[in-house]
């Protein structure tokens, strides 16, 4: 029977230990769920935008307009896929109306400081991964971003960026393929250098 | 399949599909297949290595940043605490309100069900006396309604007229002396539309039971009516007969009296009384057998007067009272 992507829920033994943590649970207080949410919504648009005030500006934003504008809590069924729509949606507007300067500092640089020191080994790793992500065109490095970052599903993806399932798909693949060649070229630029 | 310039490969596996399984959401037969397309093309498997290994660092980061909103925009987070609290707080209300009815209306429902079927009660009652028995298939007119209060009419004579009126009918009237009932009285019910006669019993202390009684052709069945607000009427029908036992709603008298005329409907005909002897109808119980045939447009007689709501027919006018031959 083919795969249909409409159907990609996540079994039970694919969901990670983060993918759980991000699942509201009456153990969890709210406080921790927000905390976990706005975790997410700065990582997120930290490695979207590459520079981690502007990142920052962009989740107060968020959370502004979601506490001021939000009548009918209700009707928001997953808070996490509400939260980063309207990330999404304020991360169009201002990208419409302004550029996003170039960081002064490296993202790569700024991740590896964020990070507890790892091996040598898997710091370049990373380091040529997030610079990787910085080239990738705005449309794939969400999908990359949401599904391999947050753990979305496709469809969770496509509801929060609003476009088809077929276009999350596309996105993801050409996205991915990008990174794979974006990251082995830089791996073939250090070797260079080294040599 | 479709490789990653969007071209399909041969082995039916699509581009998705490899993703999917990347991302670990391929389960059973699907799973199973892309393994082994992988197996046999390298390329793809290593697109997929290299994809895996993206993942690895994107875990990586986000293990990391696990807890990277701490202490960002502690106002705005504490806003959103109170926001989603309070929403939940007002759904689980709801809730609550949404089961505190349902509840309600469940117990409701249940005590409803409990009461029709528990009470014994004039409710009950009157759904029984109350029935869609067609009452006015019998044939004793509105005499009900009239509230006869007059008790003192011929009881041999209506007897002996209803009698005329009997074809291979027999009829005993039971001896409710010992319920302390004393025959009172009997009439002729002229408005039936049959011929038809009212006895009157009395338990002495104001309170009459009467047993109407008339011939009617069609099949039927007893019932129960209340008449006015106080009185119960009986009908029931044995053969060509059929009899109605009036009395207090609630009566120990009348539920006696329905058993006993019951009773002695239902045992075999007994020895036929001379019409004679009809009188003697309230001192003990006798059958009546009819042995002549009525006369065509034979009036009924008026054997007591008549009451006032009840036009007396003329005692001149009276014919065909024949007594029987044998009783």
């Amino acid at each position: 029977m083919p795969w249909d992507p409409k159907s990609d829920e996540v079994t039970a033994s694919s969901i990670s230990e983060a993918d759980r943590r991000c699942e509201p649970t009456s153990s969890r207080t709210v406080d921790e769920e927000v905390l976990e949410h706005v975790s997410a919504l700065r990582r997120y648009a930290l490695l979207l935008i590459g520079d981690p005030d502007e990142a920052d500006d962009l989740v107060q934003e968020t959370l502004v307009r979601v506490i001021a504008q939000t009548r009918s809590w209700k009707q928001v069924r997953d808070l996490r896929a509400y939260l980063f729509t309207t990330l999404h949606n304020v991360f169009v507007d201002g990208h419409r109306r302004r550029r996003v300067r170039p960081s002064e500092v490296p993202i790569e640089t700024v991740i590896a400081d964020l990070l507890a020191p790892p091996r040598q080994q898997d710091w370049m790793e990373l380091r040529d991964l997030v610079a990787a992500l910085r080239l990738l065109p705005k449309e794939q490095r969400e999908v990359v971003l949401l599904v391999g970052l947050e753990g979305m599903s496709y469809l969770e993806a496509a509801n929060v960026l609003q476009v088809p399932l077929g276009t999350v798909m596309s996105r993801l693949s050409r996205g991915r393929e990008a990174l794979r060649r974006l990251v082995s070229q830089g791996g073939a630029a250090r070797l260079r250098v080294v040599k | 399949m479709k490789n990653a310039q969007g071209a399909w490969t041969r082995s039916g596996i699509d581009e998705g599909e490899l993703h999917a399984f990347v991302d670990g959401r391929l389960t059973g037969e699907r799973r199973a297949a892309v393994l082994a397309h992988l197996l046999l093309h390298s390329g793809d498997r290593e697109r997929v290595e290299a994809y895996r290994r993206q993942l690895a660092g994107l875990a990586r980061i986000r293990a990391g940043l696990d807890r990277y909103g701490e202490g960002f925009a502690p106002e705005l987070q504490r806003a959103l605490v109170e926001r989603i609290a309070g929403a939940r707080r007002h759904q689980r209300w709801l809730r609550l309100c949404s089961l505190g009815l349902a509840a309600g209306l469940l117990f409701g429902i249940g005590v409803w069900t409990v009461r029709e079927w528990a009470i014994p009660s004039s409710r009950l009652v009157a759904n029984v006396f109350e029935p869609d028995f067609p009452a006015p298939e019998f044939p004793f007119g509105d005499a009900f309604g009239r509230e006869e209060r007059r008790v003192d009419g011929d009881r041999e004579h209506s007897l002996a007229w209803f009698a005329s009126h009997l074809r291979d009918q027999t009829l005993e009237i039971p001896d409710l002396r010992e319920l302390g009932l004393v025959p009172v009285g009997g009439q002729v019910l002229d408005r039936a539309r049959t011929p038809a006669v009212r006895l009157a019993w009395s338990d002495g202390q104001g309170g009459i039971i009467d047993l109407y009684v008339g011939v009617v052709a069609s099949d039927a069945d007893q019932a129960f009516t209340m008449v006015g607000d106080s009185r119960v009427a009986l009908h029931w029908r044995r053969g060509r007969l059929v009899f109605a036992l009036v009395g207090p709603a609630g009566s120990p008298h009348l539920l006696q009296a329905v058993q006993s005329v019951l009773r002695g409907i239902d045992k075999p005909a007994g020895r036929a009384v001379p019409a004679g002897e009809a009188g003697r109808a309230a001192e003990e119980p006798r059958p009546i057998r009819a042995v002549v045939e009525p006369e065509a447009g034979a009036n009924p007689p008026a054997l007591e007067r008549p009451a006032p709501s009840a036009p007396a027919v003329e005692p001149a006018t009276v014919k065909g009272a024949v007594p029987a031959k044998t009783l």
